[in-house]
């Protein structure tokens, strides 16, 4: 009783400014969320190819791994369900019937994939995740375009996706086992490269605040930058890693990106030492051309920038057990 | 998926870009009655390497004399690591000054990007002063890019920085051009370098276009160029190593000895359901190297599910066959890649020690083609 009344005579005494800004902070912090970047406990996800072999699947995992999988479409297949979501024939339609849906993941094959994130961002999806591989160069051009005239996030095309593991949420195809929630945020352009990384952080007892993947096509939706600039004023997020590789040239971007930019610590492992010139490696997105994309060039210009270099992916969880 | 000048060259006039007269030859007879017609000529041999100029694979003659001189040191010659199968002819043009033009993408502002260079003929990248580029920042689906294009040409006319002896129409056109053949074929790139300006007007010189291989599904006359380059490659190797083959459509590779038995084992295999990938024969008496050399070979075939190797010796010998087999799957092993299931059928010479040097490695040797056939063909059957 006494203590009631005690603070019930302080906040008397608090003068009314303070209240007020205590009130709208307060407010701030029920709207947004609490977690990570891009994803977190409010994300809500609909599932573009839901009954092909590989959204069948990983809807599966990703229901698993906690994320709220709402909805799922298929042109033809409305009425279906899958693992208990239920399947409609237009994007319009599910979002008629579940309208709290506000990120979309798309399995639908290269040839059609642009009409599908086309379809979604019509219907006012800001965040979609494209798995899909094998995009025409010209399809990702138009999707990202699109994508920025409805200020809506691409992430990839040809990503592993996004997970954060404190908000229980994965909007992705990387494994469940990525689940130790900590303070390193991750960035990627490889997937399996990066779930080698990753175990290697979980062994040595570091977790993940967000791990996203740009992708391994030439366009990515959401770059090294973009990903940089978000990690920097996540309050999740203390050290970041960055998994890069040969071609293209965000890596050199990001260096000087992060000279002027970052004060977070910034690890970085970049693949493809070894890669010949004008040789793609898998990724389209791997290929030196002339002078510019090498392993070497992208070490060395992020060293300038303060970034510490792995050289091993093992070697990745020392260096930032050593950065304060 | 790079083009050979004269495939790039083709589709630009496609696309109504002058480019110089010109005739493809392929053999070093069809060279005097062309170069007779031109007159003084620029002999180009056809290769994907850059640097072909340097290399000296790109050479002006006076005469025909000459022309067939050159081509003679040129054509089936290695370039830059490629042997020179074609050679292009082209009338030679009197040029009045070079400029470079390209559409392509920047991948990192995700932005169309054109291309405007003032000097041609020259690696861009050293004179990035003098290149003016264009970004269709807001860009998508093709909207208003056009009129972009053509605004952005007239600017460069108005600040007098080309060359006033270019029509403006003219240059219009061909960059409105590349721009709708690069939408057209999904084109990382297109580029005419250099773009000359002759006394007729403008002619793309030399041409470099880069068809996205993502995009190939939908691009089934660039695809259709493919697989026919991918074959000729194949054949023309194969040809150098020493065995006769021949590319086929399914996804069981097919290796014997002689001609008539591996026909023989085809259509075996086709009347028992399955779809054989190529023909090799590696001829009599074949060393265990060159047993090695055609499983490698035929393991590049893409889409391949089984191989199939039918010899029945009589000059050649089992055990070199089988030993050939073994440093083979060796090597595999040895570089950690993958091996495609094998069936073997080997009788006649030395046969018993064939099979008993493949049963240490583990491989069960059939001794009747039939039974080989059918299990290779339940094999490739199997989902992989």
């Amino acid at each position: 009783m006494k203590l009631i009344l005690n603070n019930f005579f302080i906040s008397n005494f608090i003068n009314n400014k303070l209240t007020k800004t205590i009130k709208t902070n307060f407010k701030v912090l029920r709207r947004v969320p609490k977690t990570g970047i891009i994803i977190h406990e409010n994300t809500k996800v609909l599932v573009q190819g839901i009954t092909g072999r590989q959204g069948r699947f990983h809807t599966k995992l990703m229901l698993e791994y906690g994320t709220k999988v709402v909805a799922g479409v298929t042109p033809g297949k409305g009425g279906e369900t899958v693992h208990g979501v239920k399947v409609y024939d237009t994007v319009k339609e599910a979002m008629m019937e579940s309208n709290n849906v506000n990120t979309s993941i798309v399995f639908v094959p290269s040839p059609y994939c642009l009409e599908a994130v086309k379809e979604v961002l019509i219907e006012g999806i800001k965040l979609v995740v494209v798995i899909t591989e094998h995009l025409p160069l010209w399809d990702a051009l138009n999707m990202v375009n699109i994508a920025e005239e409805k200020g809506a996030r691409i992430i990839g095309a040809n990503t592993p996706g996004i997970i954060n593991p404190k908000a229980k949420c994965k909007v992705g195809i990387m494994p469940n086992k990525i689940n130790i929630q900590g303070n390193i945020g991750v960035v990627s352009r490889s997937g399996t490269l990066s779930y080698e990384i990753i175990f290697s952080l979980l062994e040595e007892g570091l977790g993940i605040s967000t791990f996203i993947g740009i992708g391994g096509d030439k366009i990515h939706g959401t770059n090294f930058t973009e990903a940089l600039s978000l990690f920097e004023k996540d309050k999740d997020t203390e050290k970041i890693v960055m998994i890069g590789e040969v071609g293209g040239e965000e890596e050199e971007k990001a260096a000087d990106y992060i000279k002027e930019n970052i004060s977070k610590p910034v690890v970085a492992y970049i693949a493809g030492k070894y890669v010949p010139k004008g040789v793609k490696m898998g990724h389209a997105g791997a290929i030196i051309e002339g002078e510019k994309g090498t392993a070497e060039n992208k070490i060395k210009q992020l060293t300038k920038a303060g970034v510490k270099i792995a050289k091993t992916p093992k070697e990745t969880a020392k260096l930032l057990q050593k950065t304060k | 998926m790079k083009l050979y000048e004269f495939e790039a060259k083709g589709i630009l006039r496609e696309f109504g870009v002058a480019v110089p007269r010109s005739k493809l030859v392929s053999s070093v007879d069809e060279v005097f009655s062309v170069a007779k017609e031109f007159g003084s000529c620029v002999v180009k041999a056809q290769v994907l390497a850059g640097g072909r100029g340097k290399a000296g694979a790109v050479r002006s003659a006076l005469t025909p004399e000459e022309t067939v001189k050159i081509a003679e040191k040129l054509l089936k010659k290695e370039v830059l690591g490629e042997i020179v199968e074609k050679l292009l002819l082209e009338e030679k043009i009197d040029i009045l000054n070079e400029l470079y033009v390209a559409v392509t993408v920047d991948t990192f502002q995700r932005k169309p990007l054109i291309l405007i260079g003032l000097k041609g003929g020259v690696d861009v990248e050293a004179f990035a002063s003098e290149v003016f580029k264009l970004s269709l920042e807001s860009w998508s689906e093709n909207k208003h890019s056009s009129k972009k294009i053509e605004e952005f040409v007239e600017t460069l006319f108005q600040k007098t920085l080309i060359d006033p002896r270019v029509a403006m129409e003219e240059f219009k056109k061909t960059l409105l051009s590349m721009w709708e053949l690069a939408l057209k074929y999904d084109c990382e790139l297109v580029e005419i370098n250099p773009l000359a300006l002759s006394e007729k007007g403008l002619v793309a010189l030399d041409a470099k276009i880069l068809v996205d291989d993502n995009a190939l599904f939908r691009q089934t006359k660039i695809r259709k160029q493919a697989q026919k380059r991918a074959r000729e490659i194949l054949e023309a190797e194969a040809e150098k190593a020493g065995f006769s083959f021949v590319l086929l459509q399914g996804d069981i590779g097919v290796i014997g000895n002689g001609a008539g038995l591996v026909m023989g084992t085809l259509d075996l295999v086709k009347d028992m359901g399955g779809n054989p990938a190529c023909f090799v024969d590696i001829g009599g008496g074949a060393s265990p190297d060159q047993v090695k050399k055609a499983l490698e070979f035929v393991s590049r075939i893409s889409g391949l599910k089984v191989i199939l190797v039918n010899v029945f010796g009589g000059i050649t010998r089992c055990d070199e066959i089988a030993e050939g087999i073994v440093e083979w799957l060796q090597e595999l092993k040895s570089q950690e890649k993958p091996i495609l299931p094998l069936v073997c059928r080997l009788t006649g010479t030395k046969e018993k020690e064939g099979q008993k040097i493949l049963k240490k490695t583990g491989i069960e040797v059939e001794t009747n083609t039939e039974k080989a056939v059918i299990k290779a063909t339940k094999l490739s059957k199997k989902e992989m």
